[in-house]
């Protein structure tokens, strides 16, 4: 087949747009430091520093690490299924094809108002409300749990093919039989999916929420930094990404156990 | 009549753009009738309206002798079936439980989402998977069966149903012939049952084998009401001429 020959001035839109969106680019790097040659070779020079610091991990704090590590285990636990429990009724309200149209603006102002505040700022607000632990780490999971789950939830609802809907519809059921028998199952592939995301997240997350006293694992992280303990560090983010890397090799088990191939046709 | 359409014009988006344009149409109980035509001649449109999932933008619709604007439309689809193109399964459901979903209506909405269906609402859906022969599938889920295997999922849930009417939109359109002569045999014998069947089709082979009457459709009108043996080729091109 013949080819046309590339001309420029054809595509002359194309390549002001991308000059434009390049050019936009520098100035935002230039503005934040990006492009401040001393400061960078300065960093590079830190980073190896830092990075030969963290090597060799030290065992010694493997127990301290380890309980620690299960607390953090449980308050994502906990958290991905509180928020998990409140996100799935939320998320079929706020479904445009399920819900009546009221009910369907309502949860989703209520999600987003609720995904508006970063899970750190949660974090910060339960200390306040419940002091320093694992109680605030594990309440402000939910919640982001719950504004996530929520938001991802009603897109997997609005996903479900329209044709299965309207079979079921036509059997004369109800809005709930509707829900129970055509909706959960249909969409349960990504509900199942997101949902095992979100507990992979929240661990890690989780470790971050020990930064402001929010309990588990992130609260010795955050204090080997402090001491500059970087092996001890080390020992910790190795603990996380074991942890992290079993619950990816279990969510896989689990979704090839539950749910139907993506290929599956209607 | 079981349906009864008096000039139903239905409307789509611009001004003046009418998918149905002055339908009229009447099918007595127990009667059945293919509708026939090319893609996008308001064949589905047609099923829809009758579904009550459209409203007509004028004329009258009467299903069972109630006017569906008049009507509790969830009663009305208590007493409707619907087999639509691509069969409506619930993948992730098992055979039985696809199946039972034909009994929704008449099982308490708390009863059934605990998944504890009467006995013989189990019984009657065990009944239609053995006569459409899938009663040696019934645990399995519904992504693991063939084809025909899946069509004939939906007609047991259409049988579960036990409508008066039951309308089917192309859903012969992916089998082969065979199977879809196994079907049709399937659909005959449902209709000797005294319910009223009407089929949309494009395939003028299965419309000339089945129904007592047949309407052929084109561009949202209806030029011709026929019988089946009068569908054929020549008179097709001389109506879609």
């Amino acid at each position: 087949m013949k080819t046309k020959a590339f001309t420029p001035w054809e595509h002359l839109g194309s390549i002001i747009k991308t000059g434009a969106l390049v050019a936009l680019l520098l100035l935002f790097m230039a503005n934040l430091g990006f492009l401040d040659l001393s400061n960078l070779v300065k960093g590079l020079r830190n980073s190896t520093t830092f990075f030969s610091e963290l090597l060799p991990p030290d065992p010694s704090v493997t127990p301290t690490l380890s309980e620690a590590m299960l607390e953090t285990i449980q308050m994502a636990f906990v958290g991905t299924f509180l928020g998990f429990v409140l996100a799935l009724p939320l998320g079929i309200l706020g479904a445009r094809n399920i819900a009546p149209l009221g009910v369907m603006l309502g949860a989703r102002a209520f999600l987003g108002l609720v995904r508006s505040i970063p899970v750190l700022l949660w974090a910060l607000i339960f200390v306040v409300i419940f002091g320093l632990g694992p109680v605030a780490g594990t309440m402000a999971l939910a919640l982001y749990t719950l504004s996530y789950l929520g938001k991802l939830y009603y897109e997997a609802v609005e996903g479900v093919n329209p044709e299965v809907l309207e079979a079921v519809k036509g059997t004369g059921c109800s809005r709930l039989q509707l829900v129970r028998f055509a909706v959960l199952p249909e969409a349960a592939n990504s509900i199942l999916s997101q949902l095992l995301f979100m507990l992979e997240y929240n661990v890690r997350s989780s470790s971050v929420l020990g930064f402001v006293g929010a309990g588990g694992i992130g609260f010795y992280m955050f204090s080997y930094i402090n001491i500059f303990h970087y092996q001890k560090l080390m020992t910790a983010i190795l603990l996380t990404l074991m942890v992290v890397m079993l619950l990816d090799f279990l969510s896989t088990k689990i979704r090839d156990r539950f749910l139907a191939p993506a290929t599956a046709t209607h | 009549m079981a349906i009864n359409l008096e000039d139903v014009w239905v409307g789509y988006g611009r001004r003046g753009s009418y998918t149905l344009r002055g339908i009229d149409l009447s099918v007595p109980p127990g009667g059945s009738l293919t509708i026939i035509g090319p893609s996008g001649s308001g064949k589905t449109t047609l099923l829809r309206v009758i579904l009550g999932f459209l409203k007509p933008s004028r004329g009258k619709v009467k299903i069972l002798g109630q006017e569906l604007d008049e009507v509790n439309f969830r009663a009305l689809r208590t007493r409707i079936g619907y087999i639509p193109q691509q069969l409506g399964l619930v993948n992730n459901l098992t055979v039985l439980e696809n199946a039972l979903l034909g009994s929704l209506s008449r099982v308490s909405t708390w009863r059934s989402l605990l998944g504890a269906f009467p006995q013989r609402e189990i019984d009657q859906a065990l009944s239609s998977l053995e006569c459409v022969g899938l009663a040696e599938k019934v645990a399995r889920r519904v992504y693991e069966l063939s084809g025909g295997e899946r069509q004939r999922v939906a007609i047991a849930r259409a049988l579960v149903q036990t409508p008066d009417i039951l309308l089917a939109d192309e859903f012969l359109s992916d089998l082969d012939y065979v199977r879809a002569q196994e079907i049709l045999q399937m659909m005959k014998s449902i209709q000797r049952q005294g319910q009223t069947l009407v089929m949309v089709t494009h395939d003028l082979i299965l419309a000339s084998q089945w129904g007592e009457r047949a309407i052929v459709m084109k561009d949202g009108l209806k030029v011709a009401e026929v019988s089946p043996d009068e569908l054929n080729a020549s008179n097709l091109r001389e109506l879609f001429a």
